[in-house]
């Protein structure tokens, strides 16, 4: 599986989104991400944090082409995935997944969560007929659900149960890059924590690199090997993780790290440690 | 790999299994359902099981009982050529049955499709909706006597015309519900996965307009049994010697002081048959509407009355 070429998994670069604007150039448009460039090693994790509306979104969305980039470029594996005819692009997304934020809305709510993951398998002709039952039930069970789970609708199940269910059908093609636009922010922090343990060991497991966007600083430290820190469609600091978190360089990075919440007595509120 | 997560949660407990038996569940226990069951079963008894036991020809002439009262040789009497009426009104019932069906699963069928397509690719949108806009701003009983005065009246005509003056209201109202889930999370995330626009549509946006349409359908089947009643009532409708509720209406209205029968017994069967059907649609509606409350049921049913009784 692992095409291991030389350079990043996932490299972007200069990549501009002006929302609003059409071809022709008028300046009008907003502009969502200006000029972002990064890039993810494989297996690695980059962390992408920043405020409401600061454009982590929409680079998430950018980077599976789910919308088209205004100028710059997302190569993966080397790949430049903005020249990609519409067929040569289905393809392309096996090897790059989505969680979203909201696990509720991002299942179809009349289809079986089990049916839901293997038609992830059957898109990707990776389910042939015989066994991916058996590979449906090894994935439920993987990520903490028993394959009982199979048959339920998505209304039938809790927050974090719906979010496994998320991950799964991610997992279940085997991509190279996942992109988790805040995939536990809708959660509370008690599920969120089984939802953090769960990506650490199914990244270790394999070798598959994360985009991990979210605005907790708290969360993106415990994942990631690199963070990048988005204001106004800027990324104004990138680094590794410890390294902008613990010396922040840049204006912005500090007054976010000094906005976390912190209760009384605690030292810091970025306590948070890398789930065990 | 050697995971020990908090394996989730909540253990699997049995439950009310899923959404179409929820679905099914409910409808059966909508009083509107049970109402409209039972006048139903009355009506199909009345004239489907009942008129071969009494065994009148609908169309034999017998001018020595013209316009003779109801009696018991003559359920409901006679009409102008001394043709039983009771197997007539049974005869326009199974007309009007049969129209209704056909113009409901034709116009769901093409409505959707034209619907579908519309709401999916921006391109067709445009050409589509103009049409249907076009189609629309006739009144729907003016366009329908056109296309069956310029097709010629016959039962399949009369068809045809209905699907064509009813298909546009469905497809416009599939089209906002398709505009409405393709912006779905779960929508994007299906490309996301790699789906294609057909496997998308298909599979993902379609099934979830079905609870629309259903209802909708109902309607359409009471809808077209008014407007094919009126249309025979016209002269423009299925024509004479096939009974239709309308041209029964239509002979007896010269009549009417003399023998009232004759426009008596087929409206009262046109008024229960699009009663029923009214009634199962609200069942569809409510049963797909877990909030609709009886308060609200009365209310709804009595504007779509009103509706449904004036626009014709």
């Amino acid at each position: 599986m692992n095409r291991s070429k030389a350079g990043p998994l996932l490299d972007v670069k200069d990549l501009v989104k002006v929302y609003g604007s059409r071809r022709s150039g008028r300046q009008n448009g907003y502009v969502a991400v200006d000029t972002v460039s990064f890039d993810i090693e494989r297996g690695r994790t980059f962390g992408l944090v920043g405020e409401s509306g600061s454009g982590k979104s929409t680079i998430g969305r950018a980077v599976l082409r789910l919308i088209e980039l205004t100028s710059g470029e997302v190569r993966i594996n080397g790949t430049n995935i903005g020249r990609l005819s519409t067929r040569e692009l289905r393809r392309a997304r096996q090897e790059m997944q989505m969680v979203f934020q909201d696990p509720y809305s991002s299942l179809n709510p009349r289809v079986r969560v089990g049916s839901t993951i293997r038609e992830a398998m059957r898109i990707c002709g990776k389910t042939r007929t015989s066994g991916h039952n058996g590979e449906l039930n090894e994935l439920l069970l993987k990520v903490g659900l028993t394959p009982e789970f199979a048959n339920r609708y998505p209304h039938e199940l809790s927050g974090g149960q719906l979010q496994r269910i998320a991950i799964a059908r991610a997992m279940s093609v085997s991509p190279s890059l996942v992109v988790l636009d805040e995939p536990t922010s809708a959660l509370d922090v008690s599920v969120q924590k089984g939802i953090l343990k769960l990506l650490t060991d199914i990244q270790i497991e394999h070798n598959v690199s994360y985009l991990f966007i979210s605005h907790d600083i708290a969360v993106v430290r415990a994942m990631s090997d690199v963070i990048g820190v988005m204001k106004a469609g800027k990324l104004v600091e990138t680094g590794a993780a410890e390294q902008v978190l613990d010396n922040p360089q840049h204006e912005y990075t500090k007054e976010l790290l000094t906005a976390v919440p912190k209760l009384p007595g605690e030292s810091a509120a970025l306590a948070f440690s890398a789930p065990e | 790999m050697t995971l020990k997560l908090n394996p989730a949660s909540t253990p699997v407990e049995p439950r009310a299994q899923n959404r179409q038996l929820t679905f099914s569940y409910r409808f059966l226990r909508r009083p509107a359902f049970r109402v409209g069951a039972t006048l139903a079963v009355l009506l199909l008894v009345l004239a489907v099981v009942i008129p071969p036991i009494v065994g009148y020809d609908p169309y034999s002439v017998d001018p020595s009982v013209r316009l003779s009262p109801p009696s018991f040789t003559h359920l409901y009497g006679t009409d102008d050529f001394g043709r039983d009426l009771f197997s007539r009104t049974n005869g326009g019932f199974q007309v009007s049955l049969m129209i209704g069906a056909s113009v409901a699963i034709s116009s769901a069928i093409l409505g959707t499709l034209l619907g579908a397509l519309a709401g999916y690719y921006r391109a067709v949108d445009a050409i589509i909706m103009r049409i249907c806009d076009g189609l629309m701003a006739f009144p729907g009983i003016l366009l329908a006597m056109a296309l069956v005065a310029s097709l010629g009246s016959s039962l399949v005509n009369v068809i045809i015309a209905l699907v064509i003056v009813l298909t546009p209201g469905i497809a416009r109202l599939i089209r906002s519900r398709v505009l409405a889930i393709k912006e779905e999370l779960f929508i994007e995330a299906m490309r996301s996965q790699g789906a294609s626009s057909l496997r998308i549509l298909l599979r993902h946006i379609l099934p979830n307009t079905l609870n629309v349409l259903l209802v909708q359908v109902a309607y359409i089947f009471a809808d077209s049994i008014m407007v094919e009643a009126a249309l025979s009532f016209l002269g423009a409708g299925v024509a004479p010697p096939t009974p239709s509720l309308g041209n029964i209406l239509y002979d007896g209205k010269q009549v009417f002081l003399t023998s009232p029968w004759m426009v008596i017994f087929p409206s009262l069967m046109l008024i229960v048959m699009v009663m029923v059907v009214n009634f199962f649609g609200d069942a569809v509606r409510e049963a797909l509407d877990p909030k609709a409350s009886r308060r609200r049921w009365t209310q709804r049913s009595k504007s779509v009355w009103l509706g449904r009784f004036s626009n014709v």
